[in-house]
């Protein structure tokens, strides 16, 4: 218990300090958590109110609370569908997932004062127990890697649109797919430099309450909005926007700007 | 009885975990048969209707399961938090059955 309220603490602290977001609804809503969840409970979630987490089963998985990041990706779910509501299905989906790794993972790195480039950029590296053969259930820099075992079985996740899975599975792959934005992310923060939540997380922080930001929105029009946001925050030609745009292109997804810059906001 | 178990979502996905599990209850320990067959009646499965879609979450599991009794058959699918405690503890059971399984 005490690990979930001091890691949902660190969540709110994060928010607040570094975007000045007061909890989910930016409005103060009380953060609820429900620990020890079922028998031997293998998961953590968002069920649009309120954060759950299992112990797990202690043969695969340790307790849900033990990595701060998967605390801050549960957290973050409720400020997604506050701001966004992206549809939990197919890419939209794989965004709102990739929204709550990315944040989940700058919470950790603020909580560890670590620079994009000292991060591990893993989700949940403390949540796998000895026996599986694995180092967490996702790798931002380097999707598809986090684990290979017997029984788990291989990481799915690609890292570029070329091996973008088509499934009915995990709504549409909303954990599969969420590799190739997770990448971009992570490649944007690197290659920017300096703490992720500086300039690569502003850039996604004021994505996601961009008003355009539809909840049906795609890879593409999410990248697009990026390059947008880091224009307007940063400058035409700036480091960040460069930086950006060569994110998702190594990803796979050409960015464009056809739409006038300016905008109400 | 026969059962198929399958328990999709959650906070990843593992290619390994989300195949359906077909449990029969013949071939079960004295001990875990008896206990599924009770928790299948204690949740009056036959006559429960669950086919629920999440419209607000994330990271939820959903549980989708077929009981075949000589003639009854029902199936459902239901996503968590599992309100109804009885079906809670059946879905808390197979997944158990699912792990000895491994």
């Amino acid at each position: 218990m005490d690990e979930a309220y001091d890691g949902l603490g660190i969540t709110y602290d994060f928010f607040w300090n570094i975007f000045e977001r007061h909890s989910i609804d930016d409005e103060g809503m009380p953060l609820q958590g429900i620990v020890h969840f079922g028998k031997e409970y293998n998961n953590a979630f968002w069920d649009g109110q309120k954060m759950t987490f299992g112990d797990g089963d202690n043969d695969l998985f340790k307790r849900f609370t033990i990595s701060l990041d998967v605390i801050g990706h549960e957290l973050a779910h409720g400020v997604t569908e506050d701001e966004a509501g992206l549809v939990y299905f197919n890419q939209a989906g794989a965004l709102n997932e990739s929204m709550s790794d990315v944040f989940g993972a700058m919470v950790k790195q603020y909580k560890l004062n670590q620079s994009s480039d000292k991060a591990d950029w893993l989700i949940g590296a403390e949540l796998l127990s000895e026996k599986v053969s694995g180092k967490a259930l996702r790798s931002m820099s380097d999707p598809g890697s986090a684990y290979d075992d017997p029984i788990l079985g291989k990481d799915p996740q690609p890292k570029h649109m070329n091996d973008f899975v088509n499934t009915f599975e995990d709504n549409g792959g909303v954990h599969i797919n969420s590799g190739i934005p997770n990448r971009a992310f992570y490649l944007a923060a690197t290659n920017i430099g300096g703490f992720a939540w500086e300039r690569a997380g502003k850039i996604w922080y004021e994505t996601l309450k961009d008003a355009r930001l539809r909840a049906n929105t795609g890879f593409k029009r999410f990248a697009n909005l990026t390059v947008y946001n880091a224009i307007r925050l940063f400058g035409q030609g700036s480091v960040e926007e460069q930086a950006v745009q060569n994110a998702w292109n190594e990803v796979g997804i050409k960015t464009s700007i056809k739409e006038p810059l300016q905008y109400a906001h | 009885m026969l059962i198929d178990f399958k328990s999709d979502g959650g906070i990843a996905y593992f290619p390994g975990l989300n195949r359906s599990k077909l449990i029969n209850t013949d071939s079960l320990s004295n001990e875990d048969s008896m206990k599924a067959k009770e928790l299948v009646q204690r949740c009056r499965f036959f006559s429960i209707t669950y086919n629920e879609v999440p419209q607000r979450g994330a990271d939820r599991k959903t549980y989708t399961i077929s009981i075949t009794d000589g003639d009854n058959k029902n199936i459902i699918r239901v996503s968590d938090p599992v309100e109804d405690e009885a079906l809670a503890d059946l879905i808390s059971f197979l997944n158990k059955l699912s792990r000895k399984a491994r």
